[in-house]
């Protein structure tokens, strides 16, 4: 049996809060609201006020922007323990895009409000914030880096070594269609590649598992 | 997670009856029940996908883990 999630506990590992003292973190804690979540609920909308910093007690989430046709490109897929729209929160301004869950999920919310005070008040809670950030920034770098350099089968082999490091990234509610909105391409394209993959004995498909069975051989595909 | 996470999500909402997903179907495990398709042996699904490929709405959608597997483990499987 897993033991219950504890918001004090959880904020503690977060590297924003390493630092924070307890009775400020306290604080904090009272001021968190969850939020049980449906798969496929909108949390927010692009151009929104931020409601705060979320943060990801079980689920999958994703943040995405919709171009004028309404497709869908998924900028990141979270999960557990993982926190999203902290830039929004951290600068009071509107939410840079669109977030909803991709599974059921339960969430935590710190308001903004108690963000931004704690934000004037420590200096370590700045820095830390500065530190997560700029690692948000390196990650979108290699983002565009790898949509505007790669092909799909590079990319999705990217992708797929990411995933089997991050449980969070696969599992409940990430299909291949959310794959094809995160890589900028269609379903059909990643089930190509796939089988390309497959065919080079790099990957192989057990049910509902997608094995890395020679790894070296997915890095060298992946130019890594 | 139960047995259930890994079976075809169908989302009712976005199908519209159109019954290729149960043409594509290759162990007949789907069927069209009153205009929406139906998982109605899910024992049967082998996970291959077609159902999802083939939908034209994307309201079919199989969630999938990715996982290392022991290279080790794999050669004493093969021998």
């Amino acid at each position: 049996m897993t033991s219950p999630f504890s918001v004090a506990a959880y904020l503690q590992h977060l590297a924003y809060f390493k630092h924070v003292e307890r009775s400020v973190l306290d604080r904090l804690i009272a001021t968190a609201v969850v939020h049980q979540a449906e798969a496929g609920e909108n949390l927010f909308l692009e151009g929104e006020s931020s409601a705060g910093l979320w943060m990801i007690e079980s689920g999958r989430v994703k943040v995405y922007k919709l171009n004028p046709d309404g497709q869908e490109h998924i900028l990141r897929i979270f999960g557990e323990n993982d926190t999203f729209n902290d830039i929004s929160a951290f600068d009071s301004r509107a939410n840079p895009a669109n977030a909803a869950t991709l599974s059921d999920a339960r969430l935590w919310r710190l308001p903004t409000a108690v963000i931004q005070e704690l934000l004037t008040q420590d200096s370590g809670f700045a820095q830390a914030i500065i530190q997560v950030l700029a690692g948000r920034v390196r990650g979108l770098v290699r983002q565009i880096e790898d949509l505007s350099l790669y092909s799909v089968t590079v990319r999705l082999a990217r992708l797929l070594l990411q995933q089997s490091e991050d449980p969070s990234l696969s599992g409940p509610g990430v299909t291949r269609a959310a794959l094809a909105a995160h890589l900028a391409t269609t379903p059909q394209t990643i089930s190509t590649a796939l089988r390309d993959l497959e065919q080079t004995g790099a990957i192989r498909f057990d049910r509902h598992e997608i094995q890395i069975v020679r790894e070296e051989l997915l890095r060298s595909i992946a130019l890594l | 997670m139960t047995q259930e996470t890994w079976m075809p999500q169908i989302n009712s909402n976005q199908c519209n009856g159109c019954g290729r997903c149960v043409l594509a179907c290759p162990t007949h495990s789907l069927t069209i029940r009153e205009g929406k398709a139906l998982l109605l042996y899910p024992d049967r699904c082998r996970y291959c996908a077609q159902c999802e490929a083939i939908c034209p709405l994307q309201a079919i959608s199989l969630p999938y883990l990715v996982r290392k597997v022991n290279d080790c483990h794999q050669e004493k499987e093969t021998l």
